[in-house]
């Protein structure tokens, strides 16, 4: 069979050292190379997507196990569930959209796209490993790039918002770094293999003892929840969502942030089922947390781009509230949530880019009156604007309901304030639009082009797949809920009911 | 040729090269002074061929167990011969040593690489005090070799007043280990500790005396402090054998030291011995040096400051593998001096080909580096590379040697000397990257251009850094290579 | 007894030490290096070790102080200074080798020259033969390894001390 997975993993590095090899000044050539490196991928995505056997709960594509470092027993294995799958095809779309929307970047174009396409082969590589050790080294190859894009490419204040994410991410994957040696030097045949390190039986040594397993499992969490981002390891994310250029942000928010999310239900909830059981509570009362804390937050804010960061620190409250249930909808609601997020987010931000493109700021308060400037931007800005705070009929709905109804059976409490995040965010959302779109015409602006075409076709993708969602979404659900099934079985169920 | 005598013909032929050389100044007139570094080279070079038709015997004691050959020390004189070779390279052809009398230079730099063989080879306590005297002696004169440099004397005689105390201190600890046991072969004192008691204050305070030496040779904390003004005043070509060459000989005759006096092989394979808390010794001692490195770098201005203290950092990285005590230590001390021979002789490269061109060796002489014209571009990709393997990230070979090590820590079970030495790494990020960011962030301060370098240097740092990605994704053949270090 | 005249020339040498440290005078610092070395030295007789004794006293007290003074001599002292010294301190020097004379003496004519260790060392111990079968038997290597580090810091000593070239 066609290796699908190291195609869509490697092909992008192949395409960043062409990259590489162009002569200097041959920027359009440079663009185009890139597009037509991530259109492939696109294809391939396609292609899996009807390729996918939904009965399936077990991996396919599998690729490998090859040995790699034979001494170590490292191997080289890729291969997808239904989780996997979602976010590969999520990533396909996500990054043919940055390739697009980073078309008007001006500033050493050649090294922007040889980095941006090296995100890509990272981003691939994580959702598709099943070596422990293989996806520990794609985890990391990503924060090279992602630094010097928020680096070079950002706004203002680009050094301390691309420290402090490199910082951040690498404090958490060196906790993730030794559990990892743990789990090689302590389980029978020391293996990385997540799907063997998965069978508790393997696991030896220390690991039987439950202080230590659940020391593990901390150390993973913190790792996964800088990324995610969960309070209160979230405060890199409005800084680097604020600095970063317009598709850096949306592969950040697009992508980066579902990482963390998979990461715990990957590794986390497989691994360590009884100290997943253990925390859930914790999980969900920080899931709580961030949906109320991040959308009070994101009220404050008088920067648009800082308000949809941490609209993002809200919605990804969701996915916990949703995990910690351990149930199927629960587990579904998260992955749909994450799929969800993804594309409604990816589109916020590509429409903050196009205001921001002519405007050159993002005072919230610094616009009004645009409906009658540009209608068709707020005709789209409007569609987004009602995904994201929940519309009935578009997806973010549907998986919105279903993190409710998983979390509400284990921790009514902390369901039922989360669900007043559901109502803030409708407040800012509508807050932040009334500010923006309506109102008297802020004569400054009234020459804006409406949105042209590049723009529509960077959104439309997103349009159609969070309508389709929401009307019919037994479509995203099919893919994933015979994985998450067999994940909520594997997990048990939950014994005590707790908040 | 007699069996026993390919054991000792690196050593030889070193030793040759080296009265060679000598015997060469007297005859040999000003003008074909360029001849001593290609013989330097030759010898080293042949060295490291004799060595390879050694690896293979077993290990074996000659000259009254004064000496031990075994796995351990060919893989450290395969080091030593890298290191040594990219030191004469780098020298040849450095505008800061062009003053300096190009025979002595590389005389004494072939001595100084077989004072590292030997000590790697030491069983017998008089082998290692001389031959790390041979080295220390070495390292003071080549540290003062830029005449009329009031630094470079300046950090000459602070070496010599701090390394003279540390091998007074350690000689007499050798004294008291030579009267509470009787010996003065390594494994003849772990014999009689393991079967006989002895005063446990007596051996702890003879233990400590001693480290004193080796902790001066590795710049572990507390006798780190001449290293940040040694690198400062040394000039740079030999800063960077100074942090390479010396260190990796001090952690063989540590890894000697502590797991063939101090420990002892049980059924489940070696443990330390168990009078003394040698894990809470020496992890102490690490994170002290890991974390006063580290935080100590964060400050500094001047980049060969900046790389000594990153040097003392990464010597803590290596003691606490040290603590764990067991096979997979060796093993990682020794891949790890392998690949940090690699990534930190590529940095202080990078800085001698843009000192050597801007003149000046503060961190600032970066600034914009990635924008001054092409060969200047590829440079920064390649200290970019180094950097980052430095901090330990992956496809770097510095995460590789991270993993090794602390998979060692792990396996021994000191879990928390484990997350504080990962914590040090992500502190150490910040002033790695922070070279990083000045190179591509930021504007340089004039328009000058840099020119390609000589083709030597040039080569070799390229080389250098392709080495080092290339063993941060495919390890196996060093993996395989070092995996076999047996001691003893 | 032995005891005593251990602790006598064991704090005789770290005395003298000290004062090789403390003394500003570079005169005064390498006469008691003297001092300090011969302390040694007899540390050395009292272990029944009499070559490494005499050795010591010729090659260390007497050689290498010897170059010591010559330098320092060399380094224009002023004449005040040198005088001084005599005064000051050559004095208790001869008191403490007179000190040591005495007890030679005294232990001589008393009949106290039995050996002081009551360790059964055989004849050989400490003869010119033993050592030497040593130093080119047993510790051949060291030895060999300390000509050349004496070659290596001779040659280095010259380097440092040439005049730069220019």
């Amino acid at each position: 069979m066609f290796p699908y997975l190291s195609f869509m993993t490697f092909f992008p590095l192949a395409g960043a050292l062409l990259i590489a090899l162009t002569p200097k000044g041959k920027d359009n050539l440079v663009r185009w190379i890139a597009l037509l490196t991530t259109l492939p991928l696109l294809v391939a995505a396609v292609k899996i997507f009807c390729l996918f056997d939904r009965s399936l709960s077990t991996m396919q594509f599998v690729e490998g196990p090859y040995p790699w470092i034979s001494t170590f027993n490292i191997e080289y294995f890729m291969g997808i569930d239904g989780l996997s799958v979602s976010m590969i095809l999520l990533t396909a779309l996500v990054s043919t959209v940055a390739v697009l929307a980073s078309w008007g970047i001006q500033k050493s174009v050649k090294s922007y796209f040889a980095l941006l396409l090296l995100l890509f082969s990272g981003m691939f590589g994580v959702f598709s490993a099943l070596d422990f050790f293989l996806f520990y080294v794609f985890w990391e190859v990503m924060l090279l790039p992602m630094y010097f894009l928020i680096g070079i490419w950002g706004g203002p204040r680009r050094e301390y918002a691309a420290i402090k994410f490199f910082l951040y991410t690498l404090l958490g994957s060196v906790l993730m770094l030794l559990v990892m040696l743990s789990f090689y030097f302590y389980s029978e045949g020391h293996t990385f293999n997540l799907l063997l390190l998965a069978d508790q039986a393997k696991q030896l040594g220390p690991f039987t003892s439950t202080a230590f397993r659940h020391a593990c499992w901390l150390g993973l969490f913190i790792c996964f929840a800088i990324k995610v981002p969960v309070f209160p390891f979230h405060t890199w994310l409005p800084d680097a969502h604020v600095e970063a250029p317009t598709a850096i942000s949306v592969i950040l928010a697009a992508v980066l942030l579902k990482m963390g999310v998979y990461g715990i239900m990957r590794i986390c909830f497989p691994l360590f089922p009884d100290a997943s059981i253990y925390f859930s509570g914790m999980i969900a009362a920080l899931g709580m947390i961030n949906i109320v804390y991040g959308a009070l937050c994101a009220m404050a804010q008088k920067d648009f781009k800082k308000l949809i960061a941490y609209s993002s620190v809200s919605h990804m409250g969701f996915c916990l509230l949703g995990m910690s249930s351990m149930t199927a909808e629960g587990f579904n609601g998260t992955v749909l949530q994450m799929f969800n997020h993804g594309t409604i987010t990816a589109m916020l931000f590509l429409l903050v880019g196009v205001v921001y493109d002519r405007a050159h700021h993002r005072e919230i308060n610094g616009f009004g009156g645009m409906a009658t400037i540009m209608p068709r931007y707020s005709a789209i800005t409007t569609f987004a604007f009602f995904a994201a705070l929940g519309l009935p009929g578009l997806s973010g709905f549907v998986s919105e309901v279903l993190c409710f109804m998983g979390g509400f059976k284990n921790y009514p409490i902390y369901t039922i304030i989360s669900v007043s995040g559901v109502v803030l965010t409708a407040a800012y959302m509508l807050w932040a639009f009334q500010r923006v779109f309506l109102g008297a015409v802020n004569e400054k602006y009234k020459d804006f082009d409406d949105i042209n075409m590049r723009e529509v076709v960077t959104l439309v993708p997103f349009m159609i797949i969070v309508l389709i969602a929401g009307v019919y979404p037994k479509i995203a659900l099919d893919l994933f809920n015979s994985t998450m099934t067999a994940l909520s079985h594997a997990m048990g169920t939950l014994p005590v009911a707790g908040l | 040729m007699k069996q026993d005598l390919i054991y000792f013909l690196p050593e030889l032929i070193v030793s040759i090269t080296v009265l060679f050389l000598f015997l060469l100044d007297c005859f040999i007139g000003k003008r074909s002074r360029r001849i001593f570094p290609v013989i330097a080279f030759i010898g080293i070079a042949a060295m490291m061929l004799a060595n390879k038709s050694s690896s293979p015997l077993p290990s074996a004691r000659f000259f009254s167990d004064m000496m031990v050959f075994d796995h351990v020390s060919v893989l450290f004189k395969y080091i030593f011969g890298l290191a040594g070779l990219i030191a004469i390279v780098i020298a040849n052809g450095s505008h800061e040593l062009e003053k300096v009398d190009k025979a002595n230079y590389f005389t004494l730099l072939t001595a100084l690489v077989l004072g590292m063989m030997l000590l790697a080879n030491a069983h017998h306590f008089l082998m290692i005090y001389l031959s790390l005297e041979m080295v220390s002696l070495l390292s003071y004169i080549l540290t003062g070799s830029l005449q009329g440099s009031r630094r470079s004397s300046e950090a000459s005689l602070k070496y010599v007043i701090y390394g003279g105390v540390a091998s007074g201190i350690m000689a007499y600890g050798i004294s008291i280990l030579y009267g509470l046991t009787g010996s003065m072969t390594l494994t003849g004192v772990a014999e009689f500790l393991r079967m006989n008691a002895v005063s446990k204050t007596a051996l702890y305070t003879s233990v400590l005396m001693i480290m004193a030496g080796f902790g001066f040779k590795v710049a572990s904390v507390p006798f780190h402090m001449w290293c940040p003004d040694v690198y400062e005043g040394a000039p740079t070509p030999f800063t960077a054998f100074l942090s390479v060459g010396p260190k990796a000989a001090g952690f063989a005759v540590l890894l000697r030291f502590f797991f063939g006096a101090l420990s002892q092989t049980t059924t489940s394979g070696i443990e330390p011995i168990k009078i003394i808390g040698l894990p809470a010794l020496l992890g102490g001692l690490s994170i002290a040096t890991m974390t006063l490195g580290n935080l100590a770098a964060l400050q500094q201005k001047s980049m060969k400051r900046l790389l000594a203290y990153s040097s003392i950092a990464h010597a803590g990285y290596m003691l606490l593998a040290l603590v764990a005590l067991n096979a997979e230590a060796v093993t990682g001390v020794i891949f790890y001096l392998s690949v940090y021979l690699l990534m930190n002789l590529g940095a202080f490269l990078v800085l001698i080909i843009v000192g050597d061109q801007l003149g000046s060796e503060d961190i600032s002489v970066f600034q914009g580096l990635s924008k001054r014209g092409p060969f200047a571009a590829l440079l920064s990709i390649v200290m970019t590379v180094f950097m980052f393997s430095l901090t330990g990230i992956p496809p770097m070979a510095g995460f590789i040697g991270k993993f090794y090590l602390f998979g060692s820590v792990i396996k021994s079970g000191h879990y928390t000397l484990a997350v504080i030495g990962m914590l040090n790494s992500v502190v150490s990020l910040y002033y790695y990257i922070r070279v990083v960011k000045i190179m591509y962030f930021d504007e340089p301060v004039d328009g000058r251009n840099l020119t390609t370098p000589m083709v030597s240097h040039a080569s070799t740092v390229f080389a250098l850094a392709l080495l080092t990605i290339y063993l941060g994704l495919f390890w196996n053949g060093l993996a395989n290579i070092v995996g076999q270090a047996k001691l003893f | 007894m032995q005891l005593a005249f251990f602790y006598f020339f064991s704090g005789l040498s770290i005395l003298s030490a000290l004062f090789v440290i403390f003394f500003r005078n570079t005169l005064s610092a390498a006469i008691a290096l003297v001092v300090t070395l011969f302390g040694v030295a007899c540390l050395f007789g009292l272990l029944e070790a009499h070559f490494l004794a005499a050795m010591q006293v010729l090659v260390y007290a007497g050689a290498v102080m010897v170059l010591f003074l010559f330098v320092i001599m060399l380094m224009n002292l002023g004449r005040e200074e040198l005088l001084k010294i005599k005064l000051a301190f050559l004095g208790i020097i001869g008191v403490i080798t007179g000190v040591c004379l005495a007890i030679l003496l005294v232990t001589r004519f008393m009949g106290l020259s039995a050996p002081l260790l009551s360790l059964d060392l055989g004849v050989e111990y400490g003869t010119v033969k033993s050592v030497g079968k040593l130093l080119f038997g047993e510790y051949l290597i060291p030895f060999e390894l300390t000509s050349i580090l004496l070659l290596v810091a001779i040659i280095g000593a010259i380097t440092l001390a040439r005049k730069p070239q220019s």
